[in-house]
């Protein structure tokens, strides 16, 4: 990458990491990992659905119950107040990098997020 | 005859924080737009849009699919004739000329994704990303 493009990828994540949304993000998300009941919530919550996921691909038809007391369990994590902020400041964060990928994409004329999330056959 | 300069107080109007990503995105933006790696991109996409081979077989594929989408004739057949066809639309030189120049191009977004996401401190592209789904989430 010649240096003058790869100061200005530097400049813009700077500039990114310096904004407030990002800033937000970033507290909201260290207070969540920080607090065990939160991060406690969360791994369960990810164990559960990561058995759930793999029992189902492997074919089996999953109980109604089961179904139900994973929503529960999601609906619990995302209702604990560390979990909703740190979610809450994601999706400013979101908006702001989304226009920024509009102003690359509007220079260029393609879309660059997804290019830069395109898969590259080998 | 020179007129007398009127100093003006104007605000110091400081940019928000989107303003200067704005502009940050819009400056590389720019830059990439200048690189070897884009302009060959650009060249050999114009070519397989200008290039008749390349027409005709995508509309023959685009007939193809169009009957599917519509429920005409035998899904097999139509499908047999997709895959050859797409078969020889990739083997021409112009489009394996497109797909090298899209995967160079491909590489440095991803190297310049990686580089912005290093010094924002959360991943750039993945949460830039429009949601397709219109409910902007």
């Amino acid at each position: 990458m010649n240096p003058e493009l790869l100061e200005a990828a530097r400049a813009l994540g700077a500039t990114l990491n310096q904004a407030k949304a990002v800033q937000t993000y970033l507290q909201a998300k260290a207070e969540a990992e920080a607090s065990p009941e939160a991060s406690s919530l969360e791994i369960h919550m990810m164990e559960v659905y990561q058995a759930l996921i793999t029992r189902q691909q492997a074919g089996e038809q999953l109980a109604q119950s089961e179904v139900q007391e994973f929503y529960a369990l999601r609906n619990q994590a995302q209702s604990h107040p560390l979990i909703q902020a740190r979610d809450a400041a994601l999706s400013q964060v979101k908006s702001l990098f989304a226009e920024a990928g509009t102003e690359i994409t509007n220079q260029l004329g393609v879309d660059f997020t997804a290019l830069a999330l395109a898969t590259l056959e080998e | 005859m020179s007129t007398p300069s009127t100093k003006i107080d104007l605000p110091v109007i400081s940019m928000t924080g989107d303003a200067k990503v704005n502009q940050a995105a819009q400056s590389l933006g720019k830059l990439l737009a200048e690189t070897p790696e884009y302009q060959a991109f650009l060249q050999a996409l114009k070519d397989i849009n200008h290039d008749l081979d390349v027409q005709k077989l995508s509309a023959k594929i685009r007939e193809h699919d169009n009957a599917l989408q519509w429920g005409r004739g035998n899904v097999l057949e139509h499908q047999g004739e997709m895959n050859t066809l797409q078969a020889q639309l990739e083997s021409l030189p112009l489009v394996q000329t497109y797909h090298t120049a899209e995967q160079i191009f491909v590489r440095l977004c991803q190297e310049i994704d990686r580089v912005v996401s290093e010094n924002a401190g959360v991943e750039f592209a993945p949460h830039a990303r429009k949601s397709g789904c219109g409910c902007g989430g």
